[in-house]
């Protein structure tokens, strides 16, 4: 019980990233394609990378040492954070593009 | 057949039922009864109230100053997801898109309820704490973005 909790939430979490990861890889080329490169927001679509795994692994530690149901809780939270804070970052990205030329 | 020296033995016994050894000599030869005069229910109430957990008032007020935030954030997750789109061509990238969705939706519930779950025994400030820390983390940027465009966008129509 004590590896399982992780495997499944790092699969969970694993679901997260494919989204902050494609846009890592596919928005610059879009920016740069359409004339505003310079404009990519690195910053936002690093964070919204490095989000999922720092919040899996808060999740571990903060239940570290609690009952499996509190783990089990604990990181379901850190799971919906991690894609709340997607959805928040993918709008500022919208919010803050420039006007396409 | 009981005789009469009987009854004064039985006599004998309940007296030294009801008193102990050693109360003549500190003044207390009756027997100790219950003083009827006693507000016993007034001694009852304050060993109640001396039970409770130290600092559960504090965190009371924080259940419930922070529960009408968080009913807040959660309408403004579900009014988020309806702003976003995921402009997947793919089924299993328009499914993990919604499975996102549901969860932020949940996120705000969630800490609540964990935050509530997990410092029953911790002091109230910790609880403040949690519950203020996620209603920073989990503000609905995409609702939030959406209405202040349309505010700009009605104000410079006036």
């Amino acid at each position: 019980m004590r590896i399982v909790i992780p495997v499944v939430f790092a699969i969970v979490f694993a679901l997260a990233l494919i989204a902050p990861v494609s846009d890592l890889g596919a928005l610059p080329a879009i920016y740069d394609a359409y004339g505003i490169g310079d404009s990519t927001p690195w910053a936002l679509l690093v964070l919204n990378v490095l989000a999922p795994p720092v919040l899996f692994v808060l999740g571990l530690l903060i239940g570290r040492g609690r009952p499996p149901m509190a783990r089990v809780l604990v990181l379901i939270v850190a799971a919906a954070v991690a894609f709340a804070t997607y959805f928040s970052v993918f709008a500022w990205v919208q919010a803050i593009q420039p006007p396409l030329g | 057949m009981a005789r009469a020296g009987d009854v004064d033995e039985f006599a004998d016994d309940d007296a030294d039922a009801l008193s102990w050894a050693g109360d003549e000599e500190q003044g207390r030869a009756a027997p100790r009864l219950r003083d009827a005069d006693a507000e016993t229910p007034a001694t009852v109430t304050g060993d109640v109230e001396r039970d409770e957990a130290p600092g559960s008032a504090g965190r009371r007020a924080a259940t419930v100053g922070f529960a009408l935030p968080y009913l807040v954030l959660t309408v403004g997750w579900i009014l988020s997801v309806q702003q976003l789109s995921s402009g997947a061509t793919s089924l299993f990238a328009e499914v993990l898109w919604q499975f996102g969705e549901f969860l932020a939706i949940l996120a705000a519930p969630f800490w609540f309820a964990t935050t509530l779950s997990l410092s029953r025994d911790s002091r109230p400030l910790v609880r403040v704490g949690w519950l203020a820390l996620g209603f920073g983390v989990l503000v609905p940027w995409p609702f939030v973005l959406s209405l202040l465009a349309a505010l700009r966008f009605a104000g410079s129509l006036a």
